[in-house]
């Protein structure tokens, strides 16, 4: 009873906390919110970038006009991720995110804020990871408390803080591939497998490649039904029919998925990204992008020969070494530069590796680290365009973080590790709640430097814009910058965000001491 | 909702299955050579029909250093020449005789599909003796064989393959040896490790770095003396290729070093190439590592040399394998450290993208260490175990995108790197314009055998710095030898234009034509009466 109390006051924190960097800002006249009404696409705003936009163009298109098609306007401000095919324009995008969305557009169209409420949805997928990140911790192993903490951290110590407040497919994602994880660990029924088909089918609709990131759990899940007995001089196979529960759940889905393809680019198979991206309403700016895109390209030498003589893929093994530096290592988007506290997730999930009760479980978690890494090492653009920290790395990243319930559970009487640990936690704390309260807006380093104007492509860009006094935070520009400065309310959040780390980190230490 | 299952099932009896699986263990050798037999020739019917196989420069001088011997105005051993190492060419003379096996390159690729079929059960009897399981060792097949530019290098005539086959050969034996102590195996690894020194300078650092294995063996277990016997055993065999090289050398070329400080050496063209500014490696230990690291990684892919590194700490930190046989496999870094010691004292050249500007040459010598990694990562998914289902499944998945973008980076260096030359023009006007005439084409080997091979020609139509006593006349007076020459006019790296030029009877000719790579100049018609067609002096050479 205690512990559920506990938990719902835990939700109740997470809300009011997620909620102080809800992006928005007053309208120029000071009446609203400009963000509802208009397509304000400046940095900082919940609009700043086309990949959030560009689904968003999609819901709206389907609540007010009941089309996955978008007109001029809708088209103008998805772009430059806008297709162009057969005189009509739609998002580039699969539509899983767009769609689970609408509902709350509408909701929020009735109650006046289409945007808070759309952008809303993305926020409590966000809270439900954290939950569900405990539930996979507590399955390695990890006391209830350091659980907790393990979601916790996920949410405001990587970079899935920032992409809680984009309309993009990060942390939809993350939950259909953990309520997968969760699913696959559970002894096979038909019902169950239905269920797993199901979330695999909407993985696919969410994101292309979350069939690659749940690909491990469906071949675990798969193989579970086999089974092999020796009975005397015979062998005996066994196939659990059951296993047709995945293809019941799965297909529906993906007989969507074919309807909007056959809607769109008039090919049950064809994706809208396999036409490209239409320029019809690039801006100047993304010209200058783009301009400066193609630089990248030509700097990576990713070699002319080898690029005419290969089937148009956007995956190259060629480019795993600058892919795995700049999402490891590197200052512009490197896991261990902007979220250090995922080695000691890491070090969990070795940790209930090495044990026989959690290794299976253990094992499908470090495939889907390994796979995410793999995918988007050899992808074209590893930095996900302009970004903050390794985006295509939240899945990984939320699979790591189970981790660190495990390992601080293990090192708990440890105090050298757990002064690194509250090191790194408050160091990944610190830079991405930089991120959520300004922009997430980074161009990756060759970018920033061709740019008229160069700017920073670290969070370093993050840091002038607290400094010049810029916030993205609604509750901030509505409410507190009567009372303080832009650092000062940044120093509030981290403030509370350290409260309640320290005091999660706290119970588990009173919890083991009273065992 | 309790829903019933229903389950599938049949049953089989489990003797033949029981005999099924012993046969397959029992003739896993067997069936893994035929799949890498089938694997090996339909690679190299694809790179040979789609022309890809003969697209490195040096693999066309390979095959015409083999022909040579076989064929052309002074044939014999004495065309082995004096910079590259012998084997590979007295291995093709064999077949090289014959014109498709020549100009297909398949005299020179025959010995690279054999190496390649010999490496792959190399590998798979390595990880048997480091007891690794089936899975493992047909993992560790897999990791070499599934790699595109193992399967381009061995489609062609470049020496690579041979030199794996051989040193893979020389460091199983010494496995044996660490862990059996029999001289038999010392003897034949020496033997293995003899025939690489006789293909590449690589093999001489591995003799050396092995001898100093044996001897540190011999003296830990049997004190001094008997590793003074050991090391001179394993010396006298490892050491003799080296010793007929220099031997060879001293013989020919009147120098013991000639291959080493002659004019066509490596040490010469890495001089120049100093002199240039752009041996950046030479001296700068980090820019050496930085060079080699990428050669690796974009030889091996990412996810195979990863697994390799990991392979090889948890292989030599496992106290169930003995010390001695551990101490063995660090044998199969040997590439890595002559290579970076090569960079570093300026005696190799390797240039890779994003180092050395945006080209490629010589890039494929980062493919020496697959073969250690395929072995390194076999054992680590004997002892990730749990794991070893998500290693393969990863293996397999980034192995499916360098299929799919054809990611070879061996083949950009042959194709579009230093390491290619593009003769087609020159070469083409050569076939069409003097297949028919009398007359003998002079031309640097050193410079041209690019465009001697490609012209489709018999070697016995020109007369080049192999060919003694023709080449010191045509040299001399040209008029009376070559009805043609080929070389680049003005260049004095060109021996042809070198020594022409101090003729004077460049006057007798018209430049018929110019291209990229060489010049070619037509005896004027009123001299051609006076030219000498046929062979005339009689060979007394070896």
């Amino acid at each position: 009873m205690i512990k559920r109390i506990f938990c719902l006051i835990f939700f109740v924190s997470l809300v009011l906390l997620l909620g102080l960097a809800v992006k928005g800002d007053k309208s120029a006249t000071g009446t609203g919110i400009a963000y509802q009404t208009g397509h304000n696409t400046q940095v900082s705003g919940p609009y700043e970038a086309s990949n959030s936009t560009s689904r968003y163009a999609l819901t709206e298109a389907l609540v007010d006009n009941h089309t996955i098609f978008l007109n001029d306007e809708l088209a103008a401000f998805a772009s430059p991720d806008l297709v162009q095919f057969n005189g009509k324009y739609f998002t580039i995008f699969t539509p899983g995110v767009s769609v689970i969305a609408a509902p709350f557009y509408a909701l929020g169209k009735v109650v006046g804020f289409p945007q808070l409420f759309a952008y809303f949805t993305i926020n409590l997928f966000a809270i439900f990871n954290v939950f569900l990140i405990a539930r996979v911790a507590y399955r390695l192993g990890a006391s209830f408390y350091t659980s907790l903490l393990s979601g916790f951290l996920f949410l405001f110590a990587t970079n899935a803080l920032p992409y809680s407040m984009t309309f993009t497919q990060h942390h939809m994602s993350v939950t259909f591939i953990l309520l997968m994880v969760l699913n696959s660990i559970e002894k096979r029924s038909f019902l169950r497998n239905i269920m797993f088909g199901v979330l695999f089918g909407v993985g696919i609709l969410l994101d292309i490649p979350n069939i690659f990131l749940a690909f491990p759990l469906v071949i675990y899940v798969t193989w579970k039904h086999f089974e092999l007995h020796h009975i005397g001089e015979k062998i005996k196979f066994s196939l659990s029919l059951s296993v047709i529960g995945l293809a019941i759940g799965l297909l529906p889905m993906v007989a969507l998925f074919g309807y909007y393809n056959y809607l769109t680019t008039h090919s049950f198979t064809m994706l809208g990204q396999t036409i490209g991206r239409a320029d019809a309403f690039q801006s100047d700016l993304a010209k200058q992008i783009d301009a400066a895109e193609q630089r990248r390209e030509e700097q990576q030498n990713v070699d002319k020969n080898q690029k005419e003589s290969s089937v148009a893929s956007p995956f190259s093994t060629r480019r795993q070494l600058l892919g795995l530096y700049l999402l490891l290592i590197s200052d512009e988007r490197g896991w261990f530069y902007y979220s250090p506290v995922v080695i000691i997730g890491l070090i969990g999930l070795w940790l209930a590796f090495r044990q026989k009760e959690t290794q299976p479980l253990a094992v499908n978690l470090i495939a889907i680290i390994l796979v995410d890494l793999m995918t988007y090492s050899m992808f074209s653009d590893p930095w996900g365009g302009w970004a903050f920290g390794p985006r295509y790395l939240i899945p990984a990243t939320a699979v790591a973080c189970a981790g660190i319930g495990k390992a601080v559970t293990h090192f708990r009487r440890d105090f050298l590790v757990l002064a690194a640990f509250i090191i790194l936690a408050a160091y990944s704390v610190y830079v991405n709640g930089l991120g959520v309260m300004t922009t997430n807006s980074i161009p990756p380093k060759v970018e920033a430097e061709s740019l008229n104007k160069p700017i920073p492509f670290t969070y370093t860009y993050n840091i002038g814009l607290v400094e010049q006094g810029t916030s993205s935070s609604l509750i901030y520009h509505l409410f507190a910058a009567k009372y303080m400065n832009v650092q000062e309310y940044l120093n509030f959040f981290y403030g509370v965000t350290g409260v309640i780390a320290l005091g999660l980190l706290a119970l588990i230490i009173y919890e083991h001491t009273n065992v | 909702m309790n829903i019933p299952t229903f389950k599938l099932s049949f049953s089989l009896p489990s003797a033949p299955l029981r005999k099924a699986q012993t046969f397959l263990e029992r003739h896993a050798l067997l069936i893994i050579t035929l799949v890498l037999v089938a694997i090996s020739i339909r690679y190299w019917i694809y790179f040979y029909q789609n022309g890809l196989g003969l697209a490195y420069n040096d693999a066309r001088s390979h095959l015409d250093i083999g022909r040579r011997v076989v064929e052309g105005l002074k044939p014999g051993l004495a065309q082995l020449g004096s910079v590259w190492l012998p084997l590979p060419h007295i291995l093709m003379a064999f077949t090289i005789w014959n014109d498709f096996m020549w100009h297909s390159g398949l005299a020179g690729a025959l010995e690279s599909m054999i190496s390649f079929v010999v490496t792959g059960i190399l590998i798979y009897k390595i990880l048997e003796k480091l007891k690794v399981g089936m899975l493992g060792r047909v993992f560790g097949v897999a990791v070499f064989v599934l790699n595109l530019n193992i399967l381009y290098l061995q489609s062609t005539a470049m020496t690579e393959l041979l030199l794996i086959a051989t040193t893979t050969a020389g460091v199983f034996e010494l496995i044996n040896y660490h862990e059996k102590e029999d001289i038999l195996s010392l003897i034949k690894s020496a033997f293995w490790i003899m025939l690489s020194t006789l293909v590449r300078y690589d093999g001489w650092f591995l003799f050396l770095y092995t001898a100093l294995l044996v001897v540190i063996r011999a003296w830990s277990r049997k004190g001094y003396k008997m590793s003074e016997g050991v090391f001179i055993l394993f010396c006298t065999l490892g050491g003799f290729g080296i010793f007929l090289w220099f031997l060879w050398n001293a013989a020919i070329f009147k120098d013991p070093l000639y291959f080493a400080f002659g004019p066509y050496s490596a040490h010469a063209q890495q001089d120049q190439l100093a002199e240039a500014g752009v041996l950046l490696t030479k001296h700068n230990l980090w820019i050496s590592l930085q060079t080699y690291w990428y050669a690796m990684v974009f030889n091996s892919g990412m996810f195979p040399l990863t697994a390799g590194m990991i392979g090889a700490v948890v292989l030599w930190l496992d106290k169930k394998i003995p010390l001695r046989v551990r101490v063995a496999t660090t044998a199969l870094t040997a590439p890595l450290i002559f290579n970076i010691l090569a960079l570093y004292l300026g005696h190799s050249v390797l240039f890779v993208q994003n180092i050395n500007g945006n080209t490629w040459f010589n890039v494929r010598y980062g493919i020496m260490m697959i073969p250690s990694f395929a072995v390194f990562a076999g054992y680590l998914l004997k002892r990730l175990k749990p794991l070893q289902w998500t290693i393969i499944g990863i293996f397999i998945f980034v192995t499916v995108f360098q299929f799919v973008s054809k990611d070879a980076v061996t083949i950009d260096d042959g194709r579009v790197g230093s390491s290619q030359k593009n003769v087609t023009e020159v070469s083409t006007w050569l076939h069409n314009n003097t297949a028919d005439k009398n007359g003998f084409i002079l031309i640097s080997a050193a410079s041209h055998d690019a465009i001697i091979f490609s012209s489709g020609l018999p070697m016995k139509k020109f007369i080049h710095e192999g060919t003694g006593t023709y080449w010191l006349s045509a040299t001399s007076d040209p008029d009376r030898w070559a009805r043609w020459i080929v070389m680049r006019t003005n260049d004095l790296n060109d021996q042809t234009f070198k020594l022409v030029k101090k003729s004077e009877a460049i006057d007798k000719y018209n430049l018929v034509d110019s291209y990229p790579f060489a010049d070619i100049y037509e005896l004027k018609p009123e001299y051609v009466p006076q030219l000498q067609t046929k062979p005339l002096f009689i060979d007394k050479s070896l």
